[in-house]
């Protein structure tokens, strides 16, 4: 083979190299499947249902579960003289697990002193956003640590 | 001609002719490429707008709460009796807007039944089917669903209810 044959055997061989890469970088990279944005769907359910929560009323209709919140944050009784903490937990518990279907951890927080927790998460979960409220002053807030589907 | 002469223009032609050829196999494969990247691209853009209607159609005039122009994060029912009325009235106008869907709401507590809820049966009922179109010869469809807060004006209470926005066709 002459030396000019030779030349261009090695400049084709390049160029197949070259558009090979190309192809490569096509398939893997530019058509690569974006992974399906879970987390921001169950954040959006968790403040909903923080949200849906907050509204709802307990104890015979005649209390609402944010200001049981604020009872428990003072250490005040709720509803027949029970403890407020221990009352709206017990009430939580079968609330979130009828609506929620996936793993989570609760809590309130009052000025950043946890006044209710509910751990079923281990380290590996996300925080939703939280959801605000102020009584006479005090900052309370609630959030959920979503660990997966059940 | 000498032959000489002849020979380079034959040489020529077939050069141009494969050049052509060759250019021709390119666009080809770069419409088709083109053609299934906009196909992609379409559907993306339609499960996004998907997406987005988990947190527009809550919040949307004809069935957030509200008094006066104050507006509160939550579903009023009648409202959502409403606008079931105002879907089975002007069909078109509603097929428009939400496409091949189903706009669904249930009661998740209190617990109530499954009964379709009509302006009849406020009290006794626990799902509100606000808009179904599905889509013909379509089996496939994409659910989102979330809790939301659901309001009772008749007795000024509130209920969790799960939304659920299925879209057929996507």
């Amino acid at each position: 083979m002459k030396k000019g044959q030779i030349e261009i055997m090695g400049l084709l061989i390049v160029v197949i190299l070259i558009v090979m890469g190309a192809m490569f970088y096509v398939k893997f990279v530019v058509l690569a499947k974006k992974p399906v944005d879970q987390t921001s769907k169950q954040n959006i359910q968790a403040t909903n249902l923080i949200n849906a929560i907050m509204n709802i009323r307990v104890c015979d209709n005649t209390v609402t579960i944010k200001e049981s919140l604020t009872l428990c944050g003072n250490n005040e009784p709720v509803c027949n003289e029970q403890d407020a903490c221990k009352y709206i937990q017990d009430q939580l518990v079968p609330i979130i697990d009828l609506t929620l279907d996936f793993k989570y951890s609760f809590y309130v927080k009052k000025a950043n002193e946890e006044i209710i927790k509910i751990e079923n998460c281990g380290d590996e979960a996300t925080a939703s956003p939280p959801y605000t409220f102020s009584d006479k002053g005090t900052i309370y807030e609630t959030y959920f640590m979503l660990c997966g589907k059940e | 001609m000498n032959k000489k002469a002849q020979l380079e223009v034959q040489e020529t032609i077939i050069v141009v002719f494969i050049f052509v050829v060759l250019l021709s196999l390119g666009l080809l494969l770069f419409y088709k490429f083109q053609l299934s990247s906009l196909d992609q691209q379409k559907i993306e853009i339609q499960e996004n707008k998907f997406n987005m209607m988990l947190l527009i159609f809550p919040n949307s005039p004809e069935i957030e709460c509200s008094s006066g122009l104050v507006t509160r994060n939550c579903i009023d029912t009648l409202k959502v009796l409403s606008l079931k009325k105002s879907v089975e009235q002007d069909q078109q106008f509603y097929f428009k807007k939400f496409g091949y869907k189903k706009l669904q709401l249930t009661s998740l507590y209190p617990i109530k039944n499954e009964k379709e809820c009509t302006s009849t049966n406020i009290e006794d009922c626990g799902v509100w089917t606000i808009y179904n179109k599905p889509a013909p010869n379509q089996d496939m469809s994409k659910i989102l669903r979330t809790p939301i807060s659901i309001y009772y004006p008749q007795t000024d209470s509130y209920g969790i209810g799960e939304l659920r926005l299925e879209a057929f066709a996507l």
